[in-house]
């Protein structure tokens, strides 16, 4: 088979694959090092390009093989599936990963797999690929390597040592949904690697700080994801299990994957659903409001209203539900209630907090420090005033504000029977009638 | 009223050192207020202002920065660097100013966003900033017959030395070329050295040397891996124009 069908195969089977970051690792490059070698990393990541879904690629996001003994009803690659199939060798994906760098088409590996034979086989040669890449085609760059549920702790140990980030895939938020929808896994398989690399990541941490030589294990921290709208959770559900995942996992990052229709099968959604990506924005606005602004899972969303507002963001949202804490002043409010005003981020939250030492910030100052006036204005104070004096701190009047796009100035116009136009000579009609 | 002195320095890093050096012994004798530093040559001379040209001297633009570099945190040095290789005719002069603010308050300037001056600093560092983070991405290198990297870019400010810091530190056991097009300047890496930028270089427009045997397929490989990952569920032309504008996908071999 040629390399260019493979390629075609197995990057269209890992194409649902979410986490194609590049950040969290920072390493120089071998510099004047006569043994050769290529390639750094950079702790922002570096976007390469975007494809036509508007994603970010930076990474070469490929499977090793799309051959699998596992029938999970959600997967393209599922062993029922007539499909064509594939398999890298470990030399063609080294060589592909450094012509691919060197032209600086990507900023490194993405490897996953399907299950060939059992998942110690199948994380064995995820391994001997990393190490191939790694000690004799001298590759510095940036690696992600999945974590096969199932494979031996050597193996994920030894790949962890030469990889940047690692991710052992969720797959379904409940253990229920991954009984009905992926009859060969279990939760428990899942989260013990989850667990072995992040007990493996705080050794390290000691290590690395006591002994000169200790190698990096999975500096860039792990991942993982999960695929929302194949069963039917509720988000409450969703954002407490990403909660929990941060908590006792210390993931980097839990991504989410609006459920793409692949398969026809009594237990998933029909074929022609569309795939839920406005579900998919709200949960990542949930998870920064979880990482950033010091939100609670449960603040939220809870049991008695576990789905999310379709019209609102998930911070607009709380906040209209606790107007008794609002209008905030900006003078004097601390971080943390300026970081609860929508419209305000950790960056302008900063700024703020910062600029409000050397003069008293008026409405003027904070659109410039990037404050987003459009929502933050129906929330906020300075120096004690509101911008427009008609605004009411009320439920109703905010969500219609919000949600028309309407201008406070303009309805203060409206509302008092303010009009006004230009003055032309012409075609004023009093004129023109009493010319005529 | 004292005349207004206008001084042309060079377009350039040390030019604009030099320059500010210069303005210095200036400014101490005829007033803040009454001397302007400019690196591009007037489209319209002012009646009432006097212009004199400026040599640029290296030995006073290391002067200027180490002093700088010495008596500021390292965000100021950082800043001013950023300004002069930015697309913006009134650099030399927001910088003049700048570095007399730096000397009035010293580091507090970071901070003095109300100073407009200061604010025009942060706002362009972040667009060179941002324009030299997508380069880093966007630049794609062909391999010629001799194993040697080409590339071409046409960006907005020189940005040139930036991408040689960044790529030299990557690549370094490659020979590669980084082709300004509209500045038409040549950035050489070779092999475990450091790089060399050459100026006034003219290439007919980078279409020189001939492609590698294998360059062709890899090409190849990477259109149909960038035509694959895409989910065409998903389709979203306005997210994909908006991170990765239109002006950058002139040199990129996937939308070639």
């Amino acid at each position: 088979m040629e390399i260019m069908d493979k390629l075609r195969i197995l990057a269209d089977a890992a194409k649902y694959d979410v986490a194609c970051t590049s950040s969290g690792s920072s390493r120089k490059g071998k510099v004047n090092n006569h043994t050769g070698g290529i390639g750094n990393t950079v702790s922002c990541g570096i976007c390469h390009t975007f494809s036509a879904d508007g994603r970010c690629v930076s990474l070469l996001k490929i499977l090793m093989t799309n051959n699998c003994v596992y029938d999970c009803k959600y997967c393209q690659n599922r062993k029922s599936n007539d499909i064509e199939r594939a398999q890298f060798e470990p030399e063609e994906i080294c060589r592909l990963t450094m012509e691919f760098y060197r032209r600086n088409y990507i900023e490194g590996l993405f490897l996953s797999s399907g299950i060939i034979d059992n998942p110690d086989r199948t994380m064995e040669l995820l391994y001997r690929t990393i190490f191939l890449l790694r000690n004799i085609y001298k590759f510095n760059g940036y690696i992600h390597v999945k974590g096969i549920p199932g494979a031996s702790e050597e193996l994920i140990q030894m790949t962890g040592f030469m990889a940047d980030r690692m991710s052992v895939n969720l797959e379904l938020p409940t253990a229920e949904g991954l009984k009905l929808l992926a009859p060969n896994k279990n939760r428990k398989n899942i989260v013990t690697p989850m667990k072995q690399i992040q007990t493996g990541i705080n050794q390290n941490r000691y290590d690395i700080k006591n002994y000169n030589n200790a190698q990096e294990f999975v500096p860039a921290g792990q991942s993982t994801q999960m695929i929302i709208g194949a069963t039917n959770e509720s988000d409450y559900q969703l954002v407490s299990v990403s909660e929990a995942l941060y908590k006792n996992f210390q993931m980097k990052r839990v991504f989410y994957s609006a459920y793409v229709p692949v398969n026809e099968d009594s237990s998933l959604p029909s074929l022609d659903t569309t795939p839920p990506m406005l579900r998919e924005h709200r949960l990542y606005q949930a998870d920064f409001m979880m990482r950033f602004y010091g939100f609670k899972a449960k603040e939220i969303l809870s049991e008695d209203n576990p789905n999310f507002n379709v019209f609102l963001d998930p911070k607009c949202d709380w906040a209209l539900k606790h107007l008794e804490r609002y209008p905030i002043e900006i003078n004097k409010a601390d971080y943390y209630s300026l970081l609860r005003i929508p419209g305000i981020g950790p960056v302008s939250a900063k700024r703020i907090v910062s600029a409000r030492k050397h003069n008293v910030l008026g409405f003027d100052d904070i659109r410039k420090m990037g404050v987003v006036l459009k929502r933050a204005v129906y929330f906020i104070t300075c120096n004690g005033k509101m911008m427009y004096y008609n605004m009411k701190m009320n439920e109703d009047y905010i969500t219609r504000q919000l949600l028309g796009n309407n201008n406070p100035r303009r309805t203060f116009v409206e509302e008092n029977n303010i009009s006004y136009r230009q003055l032309s000579l012409f075609d004023d009609e009093q004129v023109l009638q009493t010319g005529s | 009223m004292e005349q207004t002195k206008v001084l042309l320095c060079e377009n350039s890093f040390e030019g604009i050192m030099s320059g500010v050096y210069d303005g210095w012994i200036y400014r101490n004798r005829y007033g803040r207020e009454n001397v302007r530093l400019q690196c591009s040559r007037p489209d319209n001379y002012n009646l009432f202002y006097e212009y004199i040209n400026l040599n640029t001297s290296i030995e006073k633009a290391v002067k200027v920065s180490e002093s700088v570099k010495k008596k500021f945190n390292g965000k100021v040095f950082y800043n001013i660097y950023m300004t002069t290789v930015s697309e913006e005719d009134d650099k030399a002069d927001i910088l003049f100013r700048y570095i007399q603010y730096a000397y009035d308050m010293g580091d507090r300037i970071l901070e003095c966003m109300a100073i407009p001056e200061v604010m025009s600093v942060t706002k362009i560092c972040k667009r060179v900033w941002f324009e030299y983070d997508h380069f880093r991405g966007f630049i794609r290198f062909t391999e010629m017959n001799n194993n040697t990297l080409k590339a071409k870019i046409q960006p907005k400010n020189d940005i040139l030395e930036l991408l040689g810091e960044h790529f030299k530190d990557r690549l370094a056991n490659e020979n590669f070329l980084i082709e300004d097009i509209g500045r038409k300047k040549v950035l050489l890496h070779k092999k475990e050295c450091d790089f060399v930028i050459y100026n006034n270089i003219v290439t007919d427009n980078g279409n020189y040397g001939i492609m590698s045997d294998r360059e062709k397929t890899y090409e190849d490989l990477w259109r149909v891996f960038f035509d694959t990952i895409a989910i065409k569920e998903r389709n979203n032309n306005e997210l994909q124009r908006n991170n990765l504008p239109l002006r950058y996908r002139k040199y990129m071999t996937e939308f070639i």
